[in-house]
């Protein structure tokens, strides 16, 4: 390694990462492969024909070899230095890339030890940088004194601008304030309310899962049930007992989602401190989630159709992270009551909030029916029809009630889509059965894009989407016009701003 | 450093998106996305020679084959025309404070990156690229994947000449309210 008499490191000269590198690219690239082609090697060592099992053996070493090859070739392609306090990264097999991550972007640097990092006394330097999935740097393989200088370095630069220290920091208790509790006879009011139809479908998706591994390994259930065949046949030819198979279905999905929301609520507490949110919850598994304000990027309420009849709402606030947006990164709150809900965004939104009420809804232009309409024909119709072609009667008649699904719901969706642009923010309203909005603060906007389809442009409509830093947004089917309007306001609202957005 | 200002804006008098003057890619990339299509139409061939002689005479109907082979026919088709016209709609425009890329023939779309809210620029080149001296230039906001700009079918020099642009116009937003800091880089 290079490293100077003194012990400080030159940054500036393009180096290479620890020669365990090329284990550890090897390690996660053999990691994929086999998650990827797993199903085939089962297939084939299960599927019988026991002469290909040797040819199978020459492929697995040739892959085997083949990837290494990658990793030696990867690891001598991948330079990283400093240069005006910037991280460049040049890399590349086949493809040649330059990133280049000033360092005020990075968020954080941490490091990472596995088996392998152990046994040669290295370590990964993870650096989030808060951008999008995939954006954020790693270095696979760096001697210990080396990352701790790397890390250093960055860190020394960023503490002279003054960032703000992370997340998660246990901040003082006297200041812990509660602005919501959900009492037990709420929290069952939630389960019952609850979306049975969700886990219905992850109980079935459950049993096609396991019926479908055990005939990849060579059970096939229907031969098994075969032998049962006096049971079976009495169960196809007696309605009565299909009937009861349902109800029974439906009281197992009930159970099993108000069990789930009960052990997930139980107890739940929602505190203000400082400036950010707290959720604590859970009957076994306490969990508690903290969101600074300055970092949640969107929020939504939602309402399915029963919980319209017992004006419950579930609160959902988005942080931004660098990993996709997943429900770990979003405080999510249940049975909340609408006063609780405007409560939550005059904390959020501080004065901005009475721009809610006061704001000027808008419905997206009547187009928006028949654009999805068209589309939920192009797709079910044929299909439908290939499908009674192909003598598929049953998987017809589903198809077709699947269109006539699409059919209600893009009706409903319609009516209840609106949405409006204040001083500093969007709101956008939803639902098919039920209602939902969703907030934004204009400013915490990451870019915008207009699309347009041949057959809106004869319209003369487009469909505006925004992106923040936890997810999208998209207002369908508007006047052209209006939506250039209305990005360049946006533009502005983003471009004129230096507050951070998170 | 300019002092920091935001004077309020009369938001009709903003620079139109729609007046702007695009700037078209270079020329030589319509043939490189030629090329990719041809190479994957050729693989896609072969593979559906191969299972249509080889193996699956038996297990898959007759009927499913020819209406594979139709319906790739007919794609191939659609994805060299939509190659050929939607090359034309590629163009990008720089402005002060964004940038603005669009694409699409039939479906359309713009989007626009302001500088102070990119992440991070990267220079990528495929293989075929290399060979007719093209890059790609990818802009990353915190926006997702769905959201990052890739402006194919620049020449390296203007590609180069963007990154550094743009990469200049993120580090001034991010010191904007460290004007010491900008003063002492100065030195």
């Amino acid at each position: 390694m290079m490293k100077s008499s003194n012990g400080a490191y030159d940054f500036t000269i393009p180096r290479r990462q620890s020669y365990a590198a090329i284990l550890l690219i090897a390690y996660k690239l053999y990691k994929v492969l086999l998650r990827q082609l797993l199903p085939f090697l089962l297939i084939f060592l299960f599927g019988g024909s026991l002469g290909k099992k040797d040819s199978l053996m020459y492929y697995v070493i040739g892959i085997a070899i083949l990837g290494f090859i990658y990793s030696v070739v990867s690891f001598f392609k991948y330079y990283f230095f400093f240069r005006d306090d910037k991280l460049i990264v040049q890399k590349g097999v086949f493809k040649r890339s330059v990133i280049e991550i000033p360092f005020d972007r990075i968020q954080s640097i941490n490091f990472e030890q596995n088996l392998i990092h152990r046994i040669f006394n290295v370590v990964k330097l993870n650096m989030d940088t808060a951008g999008s999935a995939g954006s954020e740097l790693q270095i696979n393989a760096l001697d210990h004194t080396l990352a701790s200088a790397i890390s250093e370095h960055i860190l020394k630069h960023k503490s002279e601008n003054a960032v703000a220290t992370e997340e998660g920091q246990p901040i003082t208790e006297s200041k812990k304030q509660v602005i919501f509790r959900l009492p037990i006879a709420q929290l069952l009011k939630v389960g019952i309310t609850e979306n049975h139809l969700r886990s219905g479908g992850i109980i079935i998706f459950f049993l096609i899962w396991i019926w479908e591994n055990l005939k990849d390994i060579g059970m096939d259930v229907m031969e098994k049930m075969e032998e049962y065949a006096p049971l079976a046949e009495a169960i196809s030819t007696s309605l009565v007992i299909i009937a009861s198979l349902v109800i029974l279905f439906m009281i197992v999905s009930f159970i099993i989602s108000l069990v789930r929301t009960v052990l997930k609520y139980y107890g739940l507490q929602m505190f203000r401190i400082g400036d950010g949110f707290v959720i604590e919850s859970g009957l076994f598994n306490k969990r508690e989630h903290a969101a600074k304000d300055h970092k949640i990027q969107l929020v939504r309420w939602t309402q399915n159709l029963l919980q319209k009849w017992s004006s419950i709402y579930e609160l959902r606030m988005k942080q931004a992270s660098s990993m996709e947006v997943s429900d770990k990164k979003s405080i999510q709150v249940a049975g909340l009551e609408w006063e609780d809900i405007k409560m939550t965004e005059a904390y959020l939104f501080k004065e901005q909030h009475r721009e809610l009420s006061a704001m000027n809804l808008h419905s997206v232009d009547p187009y928006y029916r028949f654009r999805r309409l068209y589309y939920w024909s192009v797709i079910f119709l044929p299909l439908a029809g290939l499908l009674v072609y192909l003598g598929e009667n049953k998987f017809a008649i589903a198809a077709f009630a699947w269109f006539c699904f699409g059919v209600v719901t893009t009706l409903l969706s319609y009516n209840k889509k609106r949405y409006g642009i204040s001083e500093n923010l969007l709101l956008l309203k939803g639902g098919t059965f039920g209602h939902s909005a969703t907030m934004l603060q204009l400013f915490k906007l990451q870019n915008l894009m207009i699309e347009s389809t041949p057959f809106q442009r004869r319209r003369d409509l487009a469909s505006l989407t925004l992106f923040t830093a936890s997810g999208q947004v998209t207002i369908p089917d508007i006047a052209y016009d209006k939506c250039l309007l209305m990005k360049n306001y946006l533009l502005y609202k983003i471009e004129s701003n230096s507050e951070s957005w998170m | 450093m300019d002092p920091f200002t935001n004077e309020q804006i009369d938001v009709s008098q903003l620079p139109k998106v729609e007046t702007l003057v695009y700037q078209p890619l270079e020329d030589r990339y319509r043939t490189v996305l030629i090329i990719s299509r041809v190479i994957f139409t050729l693989i896609v061939t072969a593979l559906l020679t191969f299972g249509t002689l080889v193996q699956f005479e038996e297990k898959i109907p007759q009927k499913v084959i020819y209406g594979l082979w139709i319906f790739f026919f007919l794609y191939t088709i659609w994805g060299f025309v939509k190659t050929v016209m939607g090359f034309q709609h590629k163009s990008y425009a720089l402005r002060e404070k964004d940038l603005i890329y669009r694409s699409g023939w039939l479906w359309k779309d713009m989007t626009t990156a302001p500088f102070n809210r990119v992440q991070h620029v990267s220079i990528d080149q495929g293989p075929i690229e290399r060979k007719f001296n093209l890059a790609k230039l990818k802009i990353y906001t915190a926006g997702g994947k769905a959201s990052d700009m890739s402006i194919p079918g620049l020449s390296p020099v203007t590609a180069n000449e963007l990154k550094e642009f743009i990469v200049k116009k993120t580090m001034q937003v991010t010191e904007l309210p460290h004007a010491q800091i900008a003063d002492d880089e100065e030195q």
